[in-house]
Parts: structure tokens; sequence; C-alpha cells
């Protein structure tokens, strides 16, 4: 036993408490100098002011410490106390916002505290006694801040369930009239014929034997495998997104690489497939299949050949038409069975043109655009849209935005306008009408617009109603103007009749990636709420391009406010600082924040919404909207070409550029710039620089667009630091990918969450009554239909490479058991 | 010990889950998952679609 020092306890020299001491003197010492160099950076750029005192707070504490001087453990007291009050000050009784704040710090008060012993008896019993009695209350005020995070998230539930508007006159299919068959709807009921559950993409089905009362017995019934799993070359290239149809017993479902499967639809029992031998070179970003599409030739005999007949695009640019009955190629339509989308698009090379979405077919003509590969280059394949006759194959019409004029395909020695936008995602219908939804994307390249053409201009981010007979565009309503954040539109449309003052309007719902729904009639596009142009920030590197305004849906949206340094998150202060820094380090004005090349920006929401394409779903007998939705930011910067040429951006058609550059972002080549990408604005950590929840569900009153219930999204068990999962059964929100279906019984079905979990949700409570452990990552659309009376739910959880997901190939369905 | 009971922490269920110690195994097992680099560090350019 020896005196350190006239104002320090005494000390044994050795032994584990002495070198225990001298462990947490380091560490503290470490996290001092990290903390307060890092803080006082934090201020330099204007940030906050708490960091670095408690920096060089804990330096000191660390270092009386490691001089055997028990003033340390009471500095480090102190400090805690200190934080706490700061991080109430900071984020209130907000769990989440309280959790990288003083979690860690108290972690280190335990291994500060266990430095006691250390120190002399009578001295140690002093600063034990005074310590563990401060330690104690402050550890209940965390415990039950951090668990609060249940009760606030709780309380983002808004106001009890409305009335349910009660359907005057019906939905849509129930008061069509009788049609000519080549202009019907084709509605989900006891069948699921269209990959939105009808043209209309309600994803509303009337079946109810699955209710919220005996969901608890919902089992699985039988499961099959598309045999798709991916190649080596493949192996982080895989999103099947893929939702079945079922028609009349069978059901087709399509595999990440297009191999389309017929089954029995109640026993899954595989009754043929068609592999169109879709090679590992031609997938873009990941192998997708999101549908297929059927159709029934008009007046056909049934025994007769591709009467019925599958259509679907792949990832290599065909459209094919098989059988329905035997999975047959259709001899009578393009060249075997098979139509050459690569067709007048002039210079292309695999993976740059990919058809992911199935193909919408109204009047006899199917409809189909392609996912032209973002940010590679300004001269792209072109985003024509093109309908082909469903029998024969035969290019209908082509709607090229850059030729008007013309019809059909481009002249010999000529291509369709090259890098205007496409349609990557899914259209939806309105056969009695006779018009095509399309969601539009942006022109190439997403994140410089010096370059577009005004008729670019005119319909970048628009949706755009096409009549499927000429071909020709009847109105377009614009959700960006001037769209340099690849704010395309993901989300396929929703064909509604409106309840208004003035009765039922037949109305299209349009979601955002920027979480705004706008709603429109759908006949003449004119808004059936306001849209208000909002002034929007200015500067960047286009400055006279940008446009003043841009538009806001005066009926709902689902985008938070705007992000603030106090936003930022992590595991600890540590990354929680440096999230700090750069913040304070990037260019941010709020939504649309343009992009900058001196600094980096921040984008949000971030491009993957938002809504994306797993869209909406609305329950049109109760009057309810149900919305999944992302709330993440990217953070991006733009790369002098100079620069980008030296880290080795190249476009596809140059050969793809270095490793390094494909994990930074896009070539954009022909533009001064490319695009470092960050999206969801990740450290290295792997977790995000926001705070959660990045994943919510919500239902809205349809009528009003008022929120009904709000929920975060997604446990946290399969998410945590550098992919360890954290097996946390919290309902943290994670990003999900996929979209919702509705049925009369009162009951959500979705996947989309990281969790992999397939849950039922009460439409008007938002409890989860249900869920089940899915094999594989549930980035899909689950669908519903009856066989012999009785209710399936099935779903194709096949992974998804960006979220991380583990890739899998089932198809599963789900019912009550038999009685 | 009244006021602890409506702690939301002890209210949330939380409490009770951490204790199952079948989860912790599995998530001692995803570390070997981590050193064998099959989770390597985060996409960023990523898409949802």
């Amino acid at each position: 036993m020896t005196h350190a020092s006239s104002n320090s306890a005494r000390i044994s020299r050795s032994g584990l408490a002495f070198w225990w001491t001298m462990f947490v003197g380091v560490l503290l010492v470490i996290l001092g100098l990290l903390i307060g160099a890092g803080g006082a950076w934090l201020i330099a750029l204007g940030g906050s002011w708490y960091y670095l005192p408690a920096g060089v707070a804990l330096l000191v504490a660390g270092i009386l410490l490691l001089s055997a001087n028990a003033a340390g453990v009471w500095l480090y007291v102190l400090t805690w106390i200190a934080t706490l009050a700061w991080a109430y000050w900071e984020v209130g009784m907000d769990g989440w916002g309280l959790m990288p704040r003083v979690l860690a710090p108290t972690i280190v008060l335990i291994f500060v505290l266990l430095t006691l012993p250390a120190f002399s008896a009578d001295r140690a019993k002093r600063v034990r006694d005074a310590a563990y009695a401060t330690t104690s209350a402050g550890v209940v005020i965390v415990g039950c801040g951090i668990g609060l995070h249940h009760f606030t998230l709780a309380a983002q539930s808004q106001e009890a369930i409305a009335p349910a508007t009660p359907p005057v006159g019906g939905a849509a299919a129930g008061t069509a009239p009788p049609v000519q068959p080549d202009i019907a709807l084709h509605q989900a009921g006891s069948n699921w014929p269209v990959y939105g559950g009808s043209e209309l993409a309600t994803r509303y089905s009337p079946l109810k034997q699955i209710t919220a009362g005996n969901v608890a017995k919902l089992t699985k019934v039988w499961d099959f495998h598309t045999g798709d799993m991916p190649s080596k070359a493949a192996a982080k290239k895989y999103s099947p997104e893929n939702t079945p149809l079922e028609i009349d017993g069978h059901l087709f479902a399509c595999s990440a690489k297009g191999i389309v499967i017929s089954a029995n639809a109640a026993t899954g029992k595989e009754e043929w497939r068609y592999d169109p031998k879709v090679s590992d070179d031609a997938i873009p970003y990941g192998a997708s299949c999101r549908g297929v599409a059927y159709y029934a030739a008009r007046g056909a005999n049934a025994e007769q050949p591709c009467a019925t007949r599958i259509l679907w695009g792949t990832l290599d640019a065909r459209l094919i038409a098989i059988d329905a009955r035997t999975g047959k190629a259709c001899g009578d339509f393009g060249q075997q069975g098979v139509v050459d989308l690569t067709q007048g698009l002039g210079k292309t090379v695999p993976g740059w043109y990919s058809v992911t979405a199935p193909p919408t077919i109204v009047r006899g003509i199917a409809v189909l655009g392609a996912q032209v590969k973002d940010g590679q280059a300004e001269d792209a394949p072109s985003g024509v849209v093109r309908g082909y006759d469903v029998m024969s194959g035969k290019l209908v019409w082509a709607w090229d935005m850059g030729h008007p004029d013309r019809t059909g395909a481009p002249p010999e020695g000529d291509t369709y306008t090259r890098g205007t936008p496409n349609m990557w995602t899914v259209a939806a219908a309105d056969p009695q009408l006779g018009y095509v939804y399309l969601p539009l994307g942006n022109a190439s390249v997403d994140y410089y617009g010096v370059d577009r053409k005004d008729f670019e201009n005119q319909y970048n981010s628009s949706i755009v109603a096409i009549n499927v007979t000429t071909g020709k565009p009847v109105w377009h309503f614009q959700t960006v103007h001037h769209d340099l954040w690849d704010y395309d539109l993901g989300s396929q449309p929703t064909l509604v009749d409106f309840p208004t003052a003035n009765g039922k309007v037949p109305a299209i719902i349009v979601p955002s990636k920027q979480g705004q729904i706008y709603v429109l009639d759908r006949k003449s596009g004119k808004p059936l709420f306001p849209v208000e142009e909002r002034p929007a920030p200015s500067g960047g590197v286009e400055p006279e391009k940008l446009s003043k305004t841009q538009p806001y849906s005066g009926y709902a949206h689902l985008d938070q406010p705007v992000l603030t340094e106090k936003d930022m998150w992590g595991m600890s202060p540590l990354d929680q600082l440096y999230c700090r820094i750069q913040f304070r380090q990037a260019s941010y004005q709020g939504e649309y924040t343009p992009p900058t090349v001196d600094t980096p920006f921040i984008e949000y929401p971030g491009y993957n919404g938002g809504s994306d394409w797993g869209s909406i779903a609305v329950d049109t007998d109760d009057g309810i909207l149900i919305a999944n939705y992302n709330d993440m930011p990217n953070y991006n910067q733009l790369l002098p070409r100079e620069k980008a040429d030296q880290i080795g951006f190249k476009s596809i058609e140059q050969g793809g550029g270095s490793q390094k550059a494909k994990d930074m972002g896009d070539p954009q080549m022909g533009s001064p710039y490319a695009i470092a990408v960050n999206a969801g604005w990740r450290l290295s950590t792997g977790l995000l620089c926001s705070e959660p929840p990045y994943g919510h569900i919500r239902a809205i009153d349809l009528k009003t667009g008022k929120t009904l219930w709000d929920k975060p999204l997604g446990e946290a068990v399969k998410n945590g630091p550098w992919g360890i999962p954290s097996m946390l059964p919290i309902d943290i929100g994670t990003p999900n990918n996929g979209g919702p279906l509705v049925t009369a019984g009162g009951l959500i079905f979705i996947a989309a969450a990281t969790d992999d979990k397939l849950r039922a949700i009460d439409i008007k409570t938002g409890k989860v009554v249900w869920q089940t452990d899915l094999p594989a990552g549930g980035q899909t659309t689950p669908m519903t239909y009856e066989v012999d009376g009785r209710q399936y739910v099935v779903i194709a959880p096949g992974g998804h490479h960006f979220m991380e997901t583990k890739v899998g190939d089932d198809v599963l369905a789900y019912a009550l058991p038999a009685s | 010990m009244s006021s602890l009971t409506h702690c939301p922490l002890a209210e949330s269920g939380l409490a009770g889950n951490l204790t199952i110690p079948a989860n912790y195994l599995k998530g001692a097992l995803a570390l070997k998952a981590v050193f064998e680099g099959r989770r390597q560090r985060p996409i960023r350019p990523g898409r949802f679609s």
C-alpha cells in the first residue's frame, strides 16, 4: 500500500483491482481524446458544444485514475450526470434518441465504479456509497427511458380509428356493368388474376374467411421451391420480389431470373415450368421478376393452344408468351413465343435494359417499359414504353416522347430517343376508360440535368395516362420538377372510385418516393385535393436549371420533418459524434437540397422512399388506405469527372469500372460529374446515421387523407452493428421493401421488413395479430385467393441483396386448418 | 416498487425477452459469419428496385 498523492486514495499497485483501474483510466483517456477532438471539430463546424467539454472531462478523469486518484471516479460520475441532463435536454424521453447518448456512458460508468475496490477502505466506502446512490437513481431513469420508446412509438398511433366510410354503391369492380370481355376488369376475388389484384392495383381482396379472430390458427399448408438460387457470380445480385398470380386453381410464379412455374394452387405441386435461360450478366442491380401477366383469348376454344397465356419480360429484354395450361411457348406470338425488346433501342449491353415488372394487359395490348440501369451514361437506351398485341406479339404502338409524331418503331438506322425517362415499375390501368397509367422515372442521368431535353423535363418523374388504343398521352402530372435526386415514381398507382361531396369520382392515387400521396381525377389528371407549389432550395452545380418550386400534396404525405443535428444516431456517442460532424459538413437545405460537388449533400428522404415499388393497398369497402414506407436519408456527393476517372468510374457499356467505383456510386458518363451515393447514410458499422424508426406502416382514411394509425414496421432481431443480429424483439421499424395486401377479413398481410417475418395486422387498430418467420427475406408483396372454399395467403420470400436479407426460392401458402 | 411496475421497460416485455439465452447463442453464432467475411461492410449505392 502506498500514497499516490496527497489528494488520492491509497491504492495497491498490484492485483486485479489496480490493473482494472489502469485499464479504465486508459479507456477514459482514449475516449476523452476522441470525443474531445471530435467535439472541437464539431464546434468549428457550428455544431453541439456538448462533446468538447465531455471529452475533456473524460480525459482528466482518466488521467486521475491513472494517477490512482479517486477523484477520477467522482469526475466521471459528474460527467455522466451532466450527460443525462444534456441528453434529456436534447431528446426528452425519446428512447431511440437517449440510447446513443446514455447507454455507452452508463456502461463505462459501471466500469468506473468497479475501480472503487482499488482504493482504501474508508475513502472508498464514502465514494462507493455516494456513487452507488447516484448511479442507482440514474440507471432506473436510463432503463425507463430506453424502455419508453415503446410508449413513445405506441403514442404515434394517432386518434382511434374513425368510423369506416360505408361503401356507397360499392367499389369500382362492384359497380362495373357487364362489358365486352376485352375491356373487362379482372378483379381479385376467388382468383388473384393481376399483379396488383386487378388492373386497378388496389391490392384488396374481398375474401374474408381469415379474420382477426381466427388468424392465430393460420398455418403453412404447402411450399415449393423455384430452384432459382444465385450462382457465385450472382451471389449479391438476387432480389426476386415476386408476387404470383392465381387463376382457377393454378398458381403462376416467376423466379429471380424469370423461370415461370405453374403449381396446383391448393397443394403447391408443380405442374410445369418454363426456363428462359437468362444469363447472370443480364442482371442489372438485382435479379427481379415482380410478376407475370395472364390473358384469356376472347372467344377462343379453351382446348386451343395458348387460349390462355402467360406473358412476362425478362432481364435480357425478351417479352415471352407461353401457354398457361402447358408452359409451352406460343408459336403465334413473336418468334416462337418471343419478342426481342432490344429492337430499336440502339446501343446496349447485357444488364443495361432489363424488364423486372409484369406487363399491363388492357384491351388485348400488353404494355411494358423496362429498367434502364441508372446513372450509367446520358447516352443510354431509351425509356420508350411499348404496346404489343397480346396474341401476335406485334408492336401496336411505341410511345417515344422524343418523337411524339411517331406511333411505331423508329425508321431503319434510327433508334428510339435515347436517355429518356423509363418505366421500370408496374403500371395500372382502367380497362373501361382505356387508359394505362405509367409511373415514369428519370432521364439519364439522375443527378445532373443540364443536358436534358424539353420533353424530358416535361415528363420526368410524372404519372402519364396513355390511351392504350393509340399509344398517345392523354394527360400527365409531374411529381418532381427537374428531378436531380432519383425521385422517380417507383410505386404502382392505385385506381379507386374516390368518395367526394359530389359522389364518387374515378381517381388515381399516386404515392411518391418523397412520401407525397397525390389524388387525381383519372380521366383528366386534375388534382382532387390541392397541390401546393412550395419554394425549393437553390444553389448546387446547376442553379439556373433548378425548379424554383416543388409540388406538395394537400391530401396526405408520409415524409417526416427536416433533419437536424440532433437527429444523428449511432451505437454510442462516438459514432453519433461522427454522424454529427458529417451532418455539419454536408450541404442541407431540407428536401430538394441541390446536388453539390464541393461538399456532400443530404438527400432526405433518400431515393428508396417514402413509398417505393411495393406501393399501397386500399380497402375500397371500408375506405382505408394502407401505406408502408421508409424514412431514411442518402448522403451523396458529385465527383468531378477527372476525380471519377482516377477512381475508375466507367459505365456498364465500358465494362463497369473498378470495384471501388462500383462501391461508391454511378459514373454518369457524358455529364461533368459522377455521383457518390451512400444510400441510407450508413457508417462502416452498417448502422444508419439517422435515428429509427426507418420503416413504418400507416392507415389513412381514404376520404379525408387523415392518419388513422401509424406504427413502426419490423423488429431489430436480425439487424445490428457489423451485420450481427441483435436478437432484440423491439419494433425498431426497419427499412422495408415490398407491399401490403388487404382483405375484407379486416387484415393487412405484409412482410417487407428486414426481420424476415410475414405479419397479419388488424386494419382497425394496427395491432399485429399473427406473424410467422419466413425462410428468407420477405421483400415482396403477398397475395390471396380461394380454392374449394378455402382461402390461401401466398408469399414468395426471395430476400434482397441490398436489404442484406437471406436469399431464398420458396413459395409458401398459409391457410386455416381444413374443416 | 409501484413506480417500477409502471416503468415502460418492465411493461414492454423487453426485460423478459432479454432472458432468452437461446437468442443470444444465435447472436454469438452470427459472429462466426462475420469472421468468415460473409457479412462485409454495407453496400452503399444500393437501390431497393
